[in-house]
């Protein structure tokens, strides 16, 4: 019974400090240099292309707000933050110190002096990082959303009527940056150098882009980004944000989806496997 | 008296070069237990062991009966760990990064507020509270670095040269602080340090090792008992003539500033019995008697020098 107890004890313990951690990292990390660095990036592009992408309306409304709208925010994401590479560059340099720094500086040993399973702090370092992207995409993205239907006159009812896609967007979004976080992390926890783990990374990003380019085959249409994640984005977009059918060679939308949550926790799972047999001298 | 700590046949072999090799040891529970050996004899290297930040090439350790590779989170529950030269990050303040700590050792919001005031005050770092680490003085991150390992009272306490980058004053400090932990908690302590009188001051049980291996290990009582130095030290109004004196008595002297240094050897009772004599007929006034080295520093220079004796025959395994 007492075996039990404390078998059932542990259990129930498991998971505490993952929010501790993903705490602890956000706070701090927002206070950086760096993040406010990539802020400057994350704010302008909005800026950037809304004054380069509006297009002519000759109608107001609703209908025509909303379809900018949605137009707007799918070429906002696809273009800039999944294919423009300076994003995702962003992305690994805030992720590729959270373990590799830690034991280049020693302080992993603190985190392990601590009743904490490595898988926690792995978790508790995924959800921080994917907390500080959110505040880094959240602005832009509300922005360029917003600022298509204020433009083109949308009556009230739309912005109250159309959140479910503003998140289901977002999500997307966060989705696909966090296949980023977490394969960034398992290089972060390969190397014991920072340097090594981001050049690692971005030369992931590299093949996945031609990985990406072979599974996409003969479409022409999207081959004229760098980082051809946004094939993805492609076929999930209209279904999340058009509620129509997806593009005819994109493949289906939960199983990509899926996919995608896979590929994270596996990511996840094999950071913590080689963290838990990680040797610190 | 049970065993905290067993450690057996353990070695740890780091690119093909054995650090530690062949380590069999006890550390009774309650005790303050030091590790004391030179530079580089395999002391960091067994308290990483220990902590399970490295996995052991062969042998076995047991902690409270757990094994610190495979059950380190059971382990660090109740242990707390003090790595040589702490690094501690630089751009917290000593408070965040204490509560942070607390909090991780599983300790609620509240609790750990208590628990990191109280740590910091243990420790003489309650002014410091909202200092940036990066901006502390070695000393003071070492401070934090204790306190740090002593969140939650742990019963084991693991301490890697815990003095190694404090000042003569925060020496004491820690040092006085480490004594009374066994005394007052009844928790096991193990330190590892290369100064021999810091072990002799905090510890009642050490182990001396050299190129990885455990040379000797027991009491402080059980090592010294029966060991006498050969050399004395006696100070006196006038050391010169003194000299002069044991000499015409076939002693070996040699004058050093004012003190007389004699070798006794083995003629101890007879210089016991000449001593009172010439200060009753010569009228020395003797000022002090005592052995030049202690008895645990004439242990360690004994065994580390047979050891090292040991090695030049070319024999293996001369524990």
């Amino acid at each position: 019974m007492e075996r039990l107890r404390s078998i059932t004890w542990e259990k129930l313990s498991y998971g505490r400090a993952i929010p501790i951690v993903a705490w602890n990292l956000l706070r701090h990390l927002v206070r950086e240099r760096r993040f406010l660095l990539s802020a400057v990036y994350f704010v302008l592009l909005p800026i950037y292309l809304i004054s380069n992408s509006v297009l002519t309306a000759v109608q107001t409304g609703s209908g025509i707000a909303l379809f900018y709208a949605h137009r707007n925010i799918s070429f906002y994401i696809r273009t800039f933050y999944l294919s423009f590479f300076l994003g995702q560059i962003l992305v690994v340099v805030l992720s590729a110190d959270q373990l590799a720094g830690e034991i280049e500086q020693d302080t992993y040993a603190l985190l392990r002096s601590k009743p904490v399973h490595d898988s926690e702090i792995v978790i508790g370092k995924f959800l921080g990082l994917v907390g500080v992207v959110s505040l880094l995409d959240l602005p832009g993205y509300l922005f360029i959303y917003f600022y298509s239907l204020v433009r083109y006159e949308a009556e009230a009812s739309a912005y109250i009527g159309t959140v479910d896609e503003i998140i289901g967007g977002f999500l997307l979004l966060l989705l696909l940056h966090s296949i980023i976080i977490a394969f960034t992390l398992l290089f972060s926890s390969l190397f014991s150098k920072n340097l090594y783990s981001i050049l690692s990374s971005l030369i992931f990003i590299f093949i996945l882009s031609i990985v990406t380019d072979l599974i996409q085959g003969t479409n022409t249409d999207i081959v004229d980004n760098y980082l051809s994640i946004d094939w993805l984005a492609q076929a999930i977009l209209p279904s999340v944000l058009y509620h129509v059918d997806p593009l005819e060679s994109a493949p289906n939308v939960p199983l990509i989806i899926l996919g995608i949550l896979g590929a994270i926790t596996g990511f996840l799972g094999l950071t913590t496997l080689v963290m838990r047999n990680k040797e610190i001298f | 008296m049970n065993s905290a700590i067993q450690i057996h046949n353990l070695s740890k072999f780091i690119k093909g070069k054995a650090i530690v090799t062949r380590m069999s040891l006890d550390i009774p529970q309650g005790s303050l237990f030091g590790l004391l050996g030179p530079n580089g004899a395999g002391k960091s290297t067994t308290i990483k062991l220990l902590t399970g930040r490295l996995r052991p090439s062969s042998g076995s350790i047991r902690i409270n009966g757990l094994d610190p590779w495979k059950d380190r989170v059971k382990i660090f529950k109740n242990m707390g760990y003090l790595p040589q030269n702490p690094s501690l990050p630089p751009d917290m303040t000593v408070y965040s990064f204490i509560h942070y700590m607390a909090r991780l050792r599983g300790m609620g919001r509240k609790e750990s507020q208590l628990e990191a005031r109280e740590k910091l005050a243990l420790v003489g770092l309650e002014k410091f509270e909202q200092s940036i680490i990066g901006k502390l003085s070695g000393g003071e991150k070492q401070r934090l670095g204790f306190a740090n390992c002593l969140l939650g009272d742990p019963d084991v306490l693991i301490l890697d040269e815990p003095t190694s980058s404090l000042d003569p004053e925060g020496r004491v400090y820690v040092m006085d602080l480490i004594g009374s932990l066994a005394q007052n908690k009844n928790q096991t302590v193990v330190v590892s340090s290369h100064i021999l009188p810091e072990i002799q001051r905090m510890t009642n049980h050490i182990a001396i090792m050299s190129e990885g291996k455990v040379l000797v290990s027991g009491s402080m009582r059980e090592l010294t008992a029966g060991v006498f130095d050969n050399v004395y030290e006696i100070e006196s109004d006038r050391p010169t003539d003194l000299m002069q004196d044991l000499m015409e008595k076939g002693f070996i002297c040699k004058l050093d500033q004012h003190t007389v240094l004699i070798d006794v050897d083995k003629r101890y009772n007879e210089l016991w019995a000449l001593l009172p004599q010439l200060c009753v007929e010569k009228g020395y006034q003797l000022r002090s008697f005592k052995p030049l080295r202690d008895p645990l520093e004439n242990v360690f220079l004994k065994f580390v020098s047979y050891q090292n004796k040991f090695d030049d025959m070319g024999v293996v395994g001369g524990e």
